[in-house]
């Protein structure tokens, strides 16, 4: 049987975090692609070939991150959707206010 | 008819396609990117899971971050594998260039020997053939010998080239980041940086431990440990400045991205610290340096914009101190802090073009690494220690210079320390403290005093060194220290007093400028008479004939004739009094405005009181309370503060 135990909170607040990660890669990613072959002479070619790479790596990652963001405060939404479906549910389970 | 044939004519090495510049720019970009993820997946591997998270879900998180980590890693591994290749490659372009430099030297010299055999032998007769054929001879080695230099040169070139390619290309794929962060012989920056911490107080075992680290090892721990490289004495100028270039990017680029209605007064500091740092940069661009052949090498030595509760500490070098002949350090008075260090930055400059005007090897530094007591902090003078930041800041300075003999290169540079105002007393702590040995030269420029116990030159410099003192008899500041015989005990209740074997003092110390304290006076000029240019008076020295002695003093050069002068044989009070006459006597009193009206008054005073030498002599400590209290009129006007000069 799967198993969860946390807050809505905790998964907004780990969303965030997600969000900042992938804020530093996309930054990375930006510095990285200032670093141009122009003034390098011949290597100039493996440098642009490293460059790419990385460059693309990284905004694989910052990607990665950002939807990792998103599906956690789907998540989120999803728990307060279901906590409030769940306290509707109960209250119709209890009896009305002055029918006792 | 005899024919001797010429040598070839050499061609001149063209310049290279690459530039080092241009790859050390792309190594500062690898750098900065390198840090940020290594700062971004660390977070994530170090973060965790939140607390309350458990479960099948809570592992299937657990593993998302971990890939994460570990993917990121991968990216860092081979970026630093990349970025120490790139400034293997700079470093190699810079060695290169400089031979192509000399090569070509070579080739005007050979050239010009070829010119001059060529007119010798047109028209000679029969009988100099032999000793012109002897010198043709001699040429074609020389014209061989650079040939074979210049195709060195070249293989040389080339094999730079190809070991960076093969360093790029073996880090160009996914897979080769991954078995990058795998390799077991991959630097460990934390335990790297933590050795590095332990060595913070000792430059000379920091630069050993710095020189024993392999290229990786530094170039990993520069970029990914930048503030404590940036810092740390004993680590190598260009290592510094690498590191706290980094560091200045990052946080420009950080903060300048926060909207400024949206910037804390911390933030908003923090970025002015870091544009001043830029804007510092700056100058001197363009600046030919003769004896380095190149343009003038700016250093970032120091760079930290949140020291001393947020007022900041900079140091920036003209010409790269470990290779120079002649290095100096200048440090600022009271109320400069990082934001300072563009005009700073200017006077150090200024020294430079006038130390390095004869193409002398020259580094000239402006140091703010030492928490100087800031505007606001003087209203309660007292409290803030008059002297103790000026303690403390002479053991910092004593560091440094500690950590600029040590990364020095050959030959022991020729070291002179300059201090100005208030920093005049700090450079005298840290001279007394031990760097008097580790210097070659001191200069204590408007001083308010060589700093408590510190009776004479003797107690700063070492055998071989030399102590310069240069104050102008018009800077108010330079009356504030004691002279032999002076009895300030009328001065009790004046604020910033302390206390000097059992008597109470105005300044910090002895004053330097006095005869009696033995040091070498250097003529800065007198100051301009009206009291309403006392401020300029105080921090112009760098400037007119005095910049002159002091880039001399810099470059180790003799002196001009008249640059020494003798020292004083008046104390503070007789040297307001003389400058209240000078003021009187030259009708400016009319010019000075309502906070320095005092001149005026003090002196009808004192003219009265000194219409007897004898009587005036014996009430002297009374005048010089009155004098100087009406100083602190001068020095304290609304709203600069008494000290706001020092």
């Amino acid at each position: 049987m799967t198993t969860v135990r946390i807050t809505a909170a905790v998964l907004q607040a780990t969303a965030d975090e997600w969000d900042g990660w992938g804020e530093a890669c996309g930054d990375a990613r930006r510095d990285l692609l200032r670093a141009t072959s122009s003034g390098f002479g011949p290597p100039g070619a493996a440098l642009d070939a490293f460059v790419d790479t990385w460059a693309a790596r990284a905004g694989t990652l910052r990607d990665r991150a950002q939807r990792h963001a998103d599906d956690l405060r789907v998540t989120a939404a999803d728990f307060d959707a279901e906590d409030a479906a769940a306290a509707a549910d109960l209250l119709r389970l209890l009896p009305a206010e002055g029918a006792r | 008819m005899t024919t001797i044939t010429l040598p070839p004519r050499v061609t001149a090495v063209p310049e290279m396609e690459a530039r080092a510049s241009a790859v050390g720019d792309a190594g500062d970009a690898v750098r900065l990117s390198a840090r940020g993820l290594e700062e971004a997946v660390g977070d994530a591997v170090a973060g965790g899971l939140p607390e309350g998270f458990e479960g099948d879900a809570a592992r299937a998180a657990g593993s998302a971050m971990t890939a994460f980590g570990d993917d990121g890693d991968a990216v860092v591994a081979a970026l630093l594998r990349g970025l120490t290749a790139i400034e293997t490659y700079a470093a190699d372009l810079d060695r290169l260039d400089a031979r192509r430099t000399a090569l070509n030297d070579r080739a005007s010299d050979v050239n010009a020997a070829i010119d001059t055999l060529a007119a010798d032998i047109d028209g000679a007769p029969a009988e100099q053939v032999p000793a012109l054929t002897q010198r043709r001879d001699a040429l074609q080695r020389r014209v061989d010998t650079w040939l074979d230099d210049e195709r060195t040169w070249d293989a040389d070139v080339t094999a730079a080239e190809e070991r960076l390619t093969r360093a790029l290309q073996a880090v160009d794929t996914v897979a080769e980041g991954e078995d990058a962060a795998d390799d077991p012989g991959r630097p460990d920056t934390d335990a790297l940086a933590d050795r590095l911490r332990e060595l913070q107080d000792d430059a000379a075992a920091a630069h050993r431990w710095w020189e024993s680290l392999s290229p990786a090892e530094r170039e990993a721990l520069g970029a990914l440990h930048p503030d404590l490289v940036g810092s740390t004495d004993g680590v190598p100028a260009v290592a510094r400045d690498e590191a706290n270039r980094s560091s200045l990017a990052e946080d420009v680029a950080d903060l300048e991205a926060i909207p400024e209605d949206e910037r804390t007064e911390e933030q908003q500091r923090l970025l002015e610290r870091a544009q001043a740092a830029q804007d510092a940069l700056e100058l001197g661009a363009g600046q030919y340096d003769t004896a380095a052949g190149g343009e003038l090498q700016r250093l970032l030595l120091l760079y930290q914009p949140d020291s001393a509760d947020g007022d900041g500490f900079a140091a920036l070098a003209f010409g790269d101190p470990d290779t120079a002949d002649h290095t100096s350090v200048s440090v600022p008075g009271i109320t400069n802090d990082g934001s300072n260090i563009g005009s700073n930055g200017e006077e150090a400059l200024d020294l430079w073009r006038a130390a390095a005007a004869d193409g002398s090897s020259v580094s000239t530094i402006a140091w703010i690494g030492y928490d100087a007591p800031t505007t606001d902090e003087l209203a309660d003078i007292g409290s803030v220690g008059w002297e103790a930041r000026a303690a403390a800041g002479g053991a910092d300075l004593a560091d440094f210079i500690d950590g600029l003999r040590a990364t020095h290169e050959g030959e022991p540079t020729d070291l002179t320390a300059i201090g100005h105002s208030y920093g005049s007393s700090t450079l005298a702590h840290a001279l007394a403290g031990g760097a008097g040995d580790d210097v070659d030269a001191g200069v204590l420029l408007g001083s308010p005093g060589a700093g408590l116990g510190n009776d004479s030159a003797d107690d700063l410099v070492g055998p071989d060194g030399e102590l310069y003192v240069g104050a102008r008899d018009r800077d108010p500041v330079t009356w504030l220290g004691n002279a032999d015989g002076y009895d300030p005990s009328a001065l009790a209740g004046v604020r910033g007093l302390q206390w000097l074997d059992g008597v109470p003092t105005l300044g910090l110390g002895a004053d330097p400028a006095h005869d009696d304290f033995g040091a070498t006076r250097i003529d800065v000029g007198e100051g301009d008479v009206n009291p309403a240019s006392y401020l300029d008076n105080h921090t112009t020295y760098y400037s007119g004939d005095g910049l002159d002695h002091l880039g001399d003093i810099v470059a180790d050069r003799p002196l001009d004739d008249g640059a020494v002068i003798d020292g004083r044989d008046q104390n503070g009070a007789q040297l307001a009094i003389d400058a209240g006459r000078d003021a009187v006597g030259a009708g400016v009193d009319h010019l000075v405005d309502e906070g320095t009206q005092w001149a005026g008054d003090r002196v009808d005073d004192l003219q009265d009181t000194a219409g007897d030498v004898g009587d005036w002599a014996g009430d002297r400590a009374d005048d010089a309370g009155e004098v100087l209290d009406g100083l602190g009129e001068v020095l304290a006007p609304r709203p600069i503060s008494f000290g706001g000069l020092l």
